[in-house]
């Protein structure tokens, strides 16, 4: 296929944009290129369809989770979800208690991660409601390989992902309270940088940093270069909630903005993502959200998790005591690939420290079952390899809750190793839906 | 019941001109079933706007910024409350005081907390505010109150193992005592009555309602109590905050007088 013979070409095409995806190590910053392998994930029109259902449900069940949570909390008073694991996730912010954003949407931009099963099925293994990121890079190499290999999309009918950018437009207008909106970054060292100064380019609107917003008088304006102030109604925020504002969340940051936290309470912005979502995406709730459509939507979930074991239940204990060997150990309050560990990669000694933390701090782990997903073909030097990968899917909540007819496949350049994570060094690819 | 007058005066002297200063304020009294606020006026300078908010505890906060240069920041309140009303104060239902459960960093237990924890505990099942009490009295013998031995970054576990502390500490232990205990509590900010600094007590609950215990005093909350605020523990109930631009030492000095009116 053209396309394929291209990949070095779509490569340099990416270098030269600037498709790069920083990592921190050892408190100094690296920068490094996404490498981009030309052959695309490709889903038919009727397993997306599945897929779309399946995602739409579950974050629609994730939105009324969040709203219940910080206001009713019903599915505390109905013990589906013990308390701890609420008031002990440190994504849980007390100070998000009592607010309703703008429209009732907490996550209006999802990044669920899936992976495809030997057995044909999909499992969700995780879910990203705080800022999930990757959206980008399937769209500017969707764009580079049109433009280097346009022949490829005249044979194949595959459904435009260019539209992100008017999916994301909307779903901030939905939610903007009056103003501008802006894609506010915390600079040029984030490790989604490219993606921000990207997404804002694509909607038409401001890119800002902390010092050129500012709160008076009740609401929040952007300050031009010429010291013009316009008010601003959303703030599509790539900062985290930690650093997002001084007077409420950690005093010391100087990349957020003070006070807006206060105007957000009086309903006078629309923050995207809403603060306090790490609630509901921490590892160890990840467990209680097939309970949640359950109990909000009185459905049967679609879409299936990976088999997830929480030590904090006896006789899950038991369990992941006994299959210790075959199971993955993940700590609830990492994320990116790190405090992830396979049972069977521990030494002895390894092994007993492991199972001396889990005894005493039993909340802070999961246990699941290693999936044994499907491996995709990457080129590797012109030869086909199979390495492993998965998908992350877009899922925007506006007026309506829609799934992105694309995705961010990552994989793994390491034939070993089953975490596909980008800041461990893998590699993504396109993800074609196709119209048929 | 009582009448209380009350001014309550920060200052923050900057050594050199800071400017771009943002502030948050938690230094407002509200009516409660226990209190009646009747009179409250609060000067802050300086200042180019300000505004009010409730936070997720439901205190009332004062928020602003001045842009101006300045090397004093002034915060006068004075009001008139009436108090001793009720001894407690109804809230909603017992599955939604989750958030008063949880320790925090301030009332983590470590060794010297878990132990006091096993000395004090009741024999068999009490009540919470019983339970709450027991503890207060217990504290009475095993803590000192030393003024200037603790900080407002000391830990419920730090101060119990130094012995001594001030009314911050001592709160904050017998909040890690009573949620060790399972009781659902508060941290209070607020004045008592005579000449000094603000004060902090505790609320447990308590059979649907809210009860103030001042550890510190070893008593229960009263008429000479005037409450400000309260949340989880001394970090939800700053008084003053503040972000500003400039390199600048900073003194900052409290004055709290709080004396029954006359009656009219």
């Amino acid at each position: 296929m053209e396309l394929f013979e291209r990949t070095e070409v779509v490569n340099a095409l990416l270098a030269r944009y600037g498709v790069k995806f920083g990592i921190y190590k050892n408190n100094t910053f690296h920068e490094q290129l996404f490498p981009f392998d030309a052959i695309p994930r490709v889903i038919d029109a009727h397993e997306f369809a599945y897929l779309e259902r399946g995602l739409k449900q579950r974050v629609d069940a994730l939105n009324l989770f969040l709203l219940d949570i910080y206001n009713k909390k019903h599915i505390l008073r109905d013990k589906v979800i013990p308390e701890e694991f609420i008031y002990a996730s440190s994504g849980y912010l007390a100070q998000c208690e009592g607010v309703t954003p703008p429209g009732s949407v907490y996550s209006h931009i999802s990044g669920i991660d899936l992976v495809l099963g030997k057995d044909g099925e999909w499992y969700i293994l995780e879910d990203n409601l705080r800022v999930p990121s990757g959206a980008s890079y399937p769209m500017i190499a969707r764009e580079l390989c049109r433009r280097s290999s346009p022949r490829t999309f005249q044979a194949v009918s595959v459904a435009d992902n260019r539209s992100y950018a008017d999916l994301l437009k909307q779903v901030l207008d939905h939610v903007n309270t009056g103003g501008l909106t802006v894609v506010f970054t915390p600079g040029r060292y984030n490790a989604a940088y490219f993606e921000h100064s990207y997404l804002a380019e694509k909607m038409r609107v401001p890119l800002v940093t902390g010092s050129d917003l500012e709160v008076e008088n009740d609401h929040l304006y952007f300050k031009d270069y010429s010291g013009r102030k316009e008010q601003v109604g959303a703030v599509y925020r790539r900062i985290s909630d930690d650093f997002l504002d001084p007077m409420t969340f950690r005093p010391e940051s100087l990349i957020g903005v003070p006070h807006i936290f206060d105007v957000y309470r009086k309903g006078n912005v629309a923050l995207v993502n809403a603060p306090g979502n790490g609630v509901a995406d921490d590892k160890g709730i990840y467990y209680f959200v097939p309970k949640m459509i359950e109990y909000y939507l009185k459905q049967e979930p679609i879409l299936h998790n990976a088999p997830t074991y929480l030590p904090y239940y006896e006789k899950d204990m038991r369990y992941v005591l006994e299959h210790f060997d075959s199971l993955v150990l993940k700590d609830v309050a990492e994320a990116g690939g790190y405090g992830v560990v396979f049972g069977n990669s521990m030494s002895a000694s390894q092994k007993e420290d492991f199972i001396r933390l889990l005894k005493s701090e039993p909340r802070r782990f999961i246990a699941q079952e290693v999936i044994d997903f499907c491996d995709l073909p990457i080129l590797e030097k012109g030869e086909k390899v199979e390495r492993k990968a998965d998908l992350r899917a877009f899922v925007l909540s506006g007026a309506e809750t829609v799934v992105w007819k694309s995705g961010l496949t990552r994989f793994s350049r390491n034939p070993d190793s089953f975490i596909v994570n980008s800041s461990q060094g893998g590699g993504f690819k396109d993800t074609w839906v196709l119209n048929q | 019941m009582k009448t209380l007058r009350f001014c309550y005066d920060l200052k923050i002297e900057f050594s050199s001109p800071v400017t771009h200063h943002s502030f948050t304020v938690k230094c407002v009294a509200r009516s409660d079933e226990r209190q009646q606020v009747l009179q409250q006026e609060i000067r802050i300078l300086p200042k180019e706007y300000l505004s009010e908010n409730q936070d997720a505890f439901g205190n009332c906060y004062i928020f602003g910024r001045t842009d101006t240069e300045h090397t004093l920041f002034s915060v006068a309140a004075s009001g008139v409350v009436r108090t001793g009303l009720a001894d407690s104060t109804a809230e909603g239902d017992t599955y939604r005081q989750g958030v008063y459960l949880a320790q925090t960093a301030y009332t983590k237990p470590g060794p010297a907390l878990g132990k006091l924890f096993e000395d004090l505990r009741g024999p068999g099942p009490e009540d919470a505010l019983k339970a709450g009490r027991r503890y207060m009295e217990g504290l009475r013998s095993r803590f000192a109150y030393v003024s200037g031995s603790t900080d407002i970054t000391t830990t419920a576990e730090e101060a119990l193992t130094q012995g001594r502390g001030v009314c911050q500490d001592y709160s904050h232990i017998l909040l890690s005592l009573c949620r060790q205990a399972g009781i659902p509590c508060r941290y209070v900010v607020g004045m008592l009555i005579g000449e000094g600094a603000s004060h902090a007590w505790v609320e447990v609950f308590h059979e649907g309602r809210w009860y103030g215990l001042d550890p510190t005093n070893n008593t229960d909350v009263c008429e000479d109590h005037i409450k400000l605020s309260h949340g989880r523990d001394y970090s939800d109930c700053l008084l003053n905050q503040g972000v500003f631009t400039g390199f600048a030492g900073q003194k900052q000095s409290v004055s709290v007088q709080v004396w029954e009116k006359e009656p009219e």
